[in-house]
C-alpha cells in the first residue's frame, strides 16, 4: 500500500516537473521568438490617424450648417414679413439634416480618437501623433488617404441615404391623402 | 470586438430613443449618433483589416479579444460621459437650473 502511494507521488512529481519544464521551455521559446522578430510585425497598423479625415469633414460641415441656419432664419423672417402669415411647411430644414451628419462625424471621430490614444498612436503632447514623432509622416498620410477617406465617404453615403428616405417621407406627408369612398 | 461592442451599444440606444420618440427629453439621440458614427468608422477599419488578414480576422487570439472588448467597454463609457455632459449643459428639463436657483 505504502509502495503504491510512493509510486503515485513520484509519478505526480515527475509529471509536475515535466509540465513545469515544458512551460519554461515554451516561455523561453516565446522570448527568443520575440527577440528575433522584427518590430514591424508587431505593428500591423503602425501609424493611425484616419479619424482626422472625418474630423476635418466635421469642421467643414459644422461651419456650413451654421451659415445655412442663419440664411434659413433670414428667409423665414422675410417670408413672414411679406406674407404676414407663417406657412406651415412639412419640411425639415437642411441645416437640421446637416446636423445629423455633424453628429455622426463628431461622435465617431471622438470615439476613434480615444481608440488611437488607447493604442498609443495619439499622445497628449506635441506633436500629438506618434507617426510624426517617429518620422513616418508619409505612411500616415497614405493611411489617412485610404482608411480615413473611406470612413468619411461611408458616413456621408449613409447620411445621403438618410436624406433620400427623409425626403420621401416628407413628400408623402405633403401629398393629401385621398378620401375614402363611402366615408 | 470593439466594433461589435459599439454596434450593440448603438442598437440598444436606438431602441431606447425609439421608445421615447418623438420626445427627446433625455437627448438619447446624441448617443445614437455617436455610437453609429463610431460603428461605421470601425466597420471601415474592420474591412481594411479583413483585406489584409483574410479569414484569420475572424479568429482572433483570446488576449486580443479581451483587450478589444475592454477597449469597447471603455469607448461605450466615454460615449456615456460625453452624453451626460451634453445632457447637463443643455438641461432640457431645466433640472440643473431649478436646483441651482432653488430658493431656500
Amino acid at each position: 500500500m505504502s509502495e503504491n502511494a510512493d509510486e503515485n507521488i513520484t509519478i505526480i512529481q515527475v509529471d509536475y516537473v515535466c509540465q513545469e519544464g515544458m512551460r519554461l521551455l515554451s516561455r523561453e521559446t516565446v522570448c527568443l521568438l520575440f527577440l528575433h522578430t522584427p518590430p514591424e510585425i508587431f505593428r500591423r497598423y503602425p501609424i493611425m490617424a484616419c479619424f482626422l479625415v472625418p474630423a476635418a469633414e466635421a469642421v467643414i460641415t459644422t461651419v456650413a450648417a451654421k451659415v445655412i441656419k442663419s440664411k434659413e432664419k433670414e428667409n423665414a423672417a422675410k417670408l413672414s414679413v411679406s406674407d404676414n402669415s407663417v406657412e406651415e411647411t412639412k419640411k425639415i430644414p437642411f441645416s437640421t439634416k446637416l446636423g445629423w451628419l455633424n453628429k455622426l462625424l463628431w461622435g465617431g471621430s471622438a470615439l476613434l480618437a480615444y481608440e488611437h490614444l488607447w493604442h498609443g498612436e495619439v499622445v497628449p503632447f506635441f506633436p500629438f501623433l506618434t507617426a510624426v514623432q517617429s518620422g513616418e509622416t508619409a505612411e500616415m498620410f497614405a493611411e489617412m488617404g485610404s482608411a480615413g477617406v473611406v470612413m468619411a465617404v461611408l458616413i456621408t453615403a449613409v447620411w445621403g441615404g438618410m436624406l433620400a428616405v427623409s425626403s420621401l417621407i416628407e413628400k408623402r406627408a405633403r401629398t393629401p391623402e385621398p378620401e375614402k369612398e363611402g366615408a | 470586438m470593439t466594433l461589435l461592442t459599439t454596434v450593440f451599444a448603438a442598437i440598444v440606444c436606438t431602441i431606447i430613443w425609439y421608445r421615447g420618440a418623438p420626445k427627446n427629453d433625455m437627448k438619447v439621440s446624441y448617443l445614437c449618433w455617436m455610437y453609429w458614427g463610431a460603428s461605421l468608422m470601425w466597420l471601415v477599419d474592420a474591412i481594411f483589416e479583413y483585406a489584409e488578414l483574410g479569414a484569420e480576422y475572424f479568429t482572433p487570439a483570446p488576449m486580443d479579444m479581451l483587450n478589444d472588448f475592454y477597449l469597447g467597454l471603455s469607448v461605450v463609457a466615454l460615449g456615456l460621459i460625453i452624453w451626460l455632459v451634453i445632457l447637463l449643459v443643455k438641461d432640457p428639463k431645466g433640472v440643473v437650473k431649478a436646483t441651482l436657483f432653488k430658493k431656500k
